[in-house]
């Protein structure tokens, strides 16, 4: 079948090994269960993909989104997917007024986002959040059932809200600062911390 | 012929060659008995459908074994049948015959191949050797010519040398021995003279790219061709449609290079490698070659860390999704696959994507592996410490040092070799702030990036953090269009205020908190005014509180008694704590930025005059 997004559809078409061009049936589309998808060109140009299509995949567990402005159209798709499990969103501007909350997802990754109002992301209980400026964690909604948090490379504020995370099991903080540095070190009697000076992943 | 189809003759079974029509026998001296010899002498003259004869010698007294070889002969001693037809195997290296002197053909076992100098000896008609072991550096011992005298006889020999071991490919160069090529992975020694001769019978063929037209299409039949190249910028996707209208099958691509891990010296399928090659095309797009190394290296550097993550959940899964997501993509989120097809990946597949895009832009650098030193801590603590099973740690007297196995580069600028790490740049780069892990000297990574055990060309060339700044042209760091302190712009207000250089670094943080004090004031007592202005009325309301006071922005942030006056001062760079808001401290520095140019602009005017 044909896509009327013609970028989606190469996109699409790389993930079920075909080259673009190549048509797509609605069997290879129900199939695919991870999508990556960037709005930008090497060179730093949007490229304007448009989501909207992809509600043909309904399987998708895993999706990754890079350079998107998030408004209610994305997050209702985000929010639609049955079986949505993962989400990474880097470098996307959220706009939404819409509130991002799928029950499916266990784990969310916020990469270097620009975020007015955190408090239209639900947490769910796996949340990675890195390179975030100004990373509002009181704001965040539902951190109550974050059992596993990593604020990397960021500023946190807020931060003495933490207490309200129950479940928390793991943290860590590496690159990043904190602006409650009391709450941090009851915490750290408490649970498991990771606090490097620096951001710096391996293997 | 399989080997299926050779059939053991014994005495009773000699009347089968004729009545089977048998195109393939085995014969073995200890089985037939000499009365059974005219017989078989009569059966072989008189079956030309018999294209091959194996005959296993096995020890016997000389007299029995020259009767046994007569079976090849008339009547008169002469040779009666053809020697090309028969293959000779068995205990060679122990056994002798005048015969031995007419065989062309010979099938030789593991234990005979040490003895290969008294065995050519042996065989002077020797044509074929037919050897389906692999031979080790300790089979024939280092000196190669006894390997290439073997050879001559064979269409392919395999070996089992190290794969980066050179010796046999430099053996083939110095002594000009232009008719073999070693396979890329080094486990086959081809005899290219042989093969032009006659169609090469291997399934698979691992063959670097320069030597792959030194072997014809028809020559290489049904052989799947993977094709070796030293990086992506070797091969294109016309080039391999122009091999595949050509007649070559190639099935896979692999990349190799010796420092790289297996993961990236894996091969790709032709399809894969067509969509990584196209992702490379596009990631250095619009690059000129003409512009200085540096800047192209800048450029790769910048796109690949504002276009690629590092995918945590491959390295940190942390829900049975992710667990099996990091074992399904251990090796593709390490090689360029992830990377470039998911813009995702982990720091070994960041320094593959480095390595080959830079290859596209010809700039030349290394994949390089080493270790982080992670933590340390005392052996009492480690043993406390219920650590991971896996963890990679080193005890130095009552020290542990716990590791973490990393990825980078070293590349080639301008004739001298830096450390690079686009994996621990990526956020910061993205994020619009300069690289810190880029361009350093092998002691700069030991000792502010904790990197120890690695290897590759010695990286001693310093590059001072401002060059790098301008080579990126990248902000410390960005609110809203203001980037702050772009190198370029500081070097403005400098030549605009008459500064050194040199003591502007000690002096630009007091500046800073002088600037952050005065901000803090503004926002304080103007804000409804900043609010409710408009820009031309707020430009002469700033001009009139910043136009002449230059002079004021000295020294004062130190107290009398020298320490710092304030408690904050640590984190004066950190905005976070300005506790000034973002839109309006935006819209301040904007001016600020805007003199600046101006101030530039009027430098330079000034200098022009001059």
């Amino acid at each position: 079948m044909k896509l009327k997004d013609k970028k989606l559809e190469k996109i699409l078409a790389y993930k079920v090994g075909k080259f673009s061009g190549e048509e797509i049936s609605e069997k290879e589309l129900s199939s695919i269960e991870e999508v990556n998808i960037s709005n930008r060109n090497f060179s730093g140009e949007d490229i304007g993909v448009s989501l909207q299509e992809l509600a043909l995949c309904p399987g998708i567990r895993n999706m990754s989104l890079q350079y998107f402005t998030i408004d209610d159209n994305i997050v209702d798709i985000l929010n639609g997917f049955e079986f949505l499990d993962t989400v990474q969103l880097s470098s996307c501007k959220f706009i939404a007024k819409k509130k991002l909350k799928n029950p499916s997802i266990k784990c969310l990754t916020l990469n270097c986002c620009d975020i007015g109002d955190y408090d239209l992301i639900s947490a769910p209980s796996v949340l990675r959040v890195i390179g975030q400026e100004d990373f509002r964690f009181d704001e965040l909604e539902g951190r109550n059932n974050i059992e596993k948090l990593y604020i990397q490379a960021s500023t946190v504020k807020g931060f003495s809200s933490i207490t309200d995370c129950n479940k928390l099991e793991t943290l860590n903080l590496d690159g990043s600062k904190v602006d409650d540095s009391t709450t941090l070190e009851e915490l750290k009697k408490r649970i498991q911390v990771s606090q490097l000076d620096e951001y710096m992943p391996m293997r | 012929m399989s080997k299926d189809d050779r059939v053991v003759i014994f005495d009773t079974g000699i009347d089968r060659i004729t009545r089977e029509k048998l195109t393939s026998i085995i014969l073995r001296n200890t089985t037939i008995s000499e009365s059974s010899f005219p017989k078989l002498r009569y059966a072989l003259r008189t079956n030309p459908q018999l294209k091959r004869i194996e005959v296993i010698c096995i020890e016997e007294n000389k007299e029995t074994l020259d009767k046994f070889f007569g079976i090849f002969r008339d009547e008169n001693g002469n040779i009666a049948i053809d020697l090309n037809k028969i293959v000779l195997r068995g205990e060679l290296k122990s056994l002798d015959n005048d015969f031995f002197t007419l065989v062309r053909n010979i099938e030789i076992e593991d234990y005979d191949i040490k003895e290969w100098d008294k065995i050519q000896e042996k065989f002077p008609s020797l044509k074929n050797v037919i050897y389906t072991g692999i031979i080790s550096e300790n089979d024939l011992g280092k000196d190669l010519t006894k390997l290439f005298s073997l050879s001559k006889y064979m269409d392919v020999v395999k070996l089992d040398f190290p794969r980066t071991d050179t010796s046999v490919r430099d053996f083939i160069k110095e002594n000009n021995l232009f008719g073999y090529i070693l396979s890329a992975d080094g486990k086959s020694l081809i005899n290219l003279a042989r093969i032009r001769n006659r169609r090469i019978d291997v399934p698979e063929l691992k063959i670097n790219l320069s030597d792959l037209t030194k072997i014809k299409p028809y020559q290489l039949k049904n052989t799947e061709v993977t094709v070796v190249i030293d990086d992506a910028s070797q091969l294109s996707r016309e080039k391999l449609e122009e091999y595949k209208h050509q007649g070559y099958k190639i099935k896979k691509i692999e990349i190799f290079s010796k420092e790289n891990n297996k993961s990236q010296n894996q091969p790709y399928d032709l399809r894969t490698y067509i969509q990584i090659r196209e992702r490379l095309e596009e990631l250095v797009e619009g690059i000129p070659l003409h512009i200085s190394q540096k800047e192209r290296f800048a450029e790769v550097y910048k796109r690949i860390c504002q276009s690629i993550v590092y995918d945590t959940p491959a390295v940190y899964p942390e829900t049975a999704t992710e667990k099996q997501y990091s074992v399904n993509e251990s090796s593709n989120c390490r090689n360029l696959k992830n990377g470039l097809l998911k813009g995702k990946c982990v720091c070994a597949g960041y320094a593959d994507i480095l390595r080959n895009a830079l290859a596209m832009v010809g700039i030349e650098a290394k994949y390089i592996s080493g270790d982080v030193i992670d933590e340390v801590i005392s052996a009492k603590d480690f043993d406390k410490r219920k650590f991971k099973k896996d963890v990679n740690f080193e005890k130095i007297g009552d020290k542990v040092f716990i590791l973490g196995s990393h990825a980078w580069n070293k590349v080639k600028l301008d004739d001298k070799w830096y450390n690079v790490d686009v994996t621990w740049d990526a956020v910061k780069v993205r994020s619009g702030m300069n690289p810190t892990y880029c361009l350093r000297t092998d002691e700069e990574i030991q000792k502010k990036e904790k990197k120890i055990k690695f290897k590759g060309p010695e990286c001693v060339t310093k590059v001072d953090r401002e060059e790098i700044a301008e080579m990126f042209n990248i902000s410390h760091f960005r609110i809203g269009k203001v980037e702050i302190p772009n190198m370029r712009d500081v070097k403005g207000v400098l030549r605009y205020t008459r500064e050194d250089l040199a003591d502007f670094g000690s002096s630009i943080k007091r500046k800073f908190l002088k600037f952050k004090e005065r901000m803090q004031n503004i926002f304080k007592r103007e804000k409804n005014l900043l609010l409710d202005e408009s820009d031309e009325e707020y430009d002469e309301y700033y001009d009139d509180q910043y136009d002449s006071d230059d002079d004021q922005i000295d020294d004062t942030a130190e107290q009398e008694d020298g320490t710092s006056r304030s408690s904050t001062q640590e984190n004066s760079w950190d905005l976070s704590n300005w506790k000034i808001d973002r839109t309006e401290f935006s819209k301040e520095t904007d001016k600020i930025a805007r003199r600046t140019n101006d101030g530039r602009r009027e430098s330079d005017r000034e200098d022009e005059i001059k």
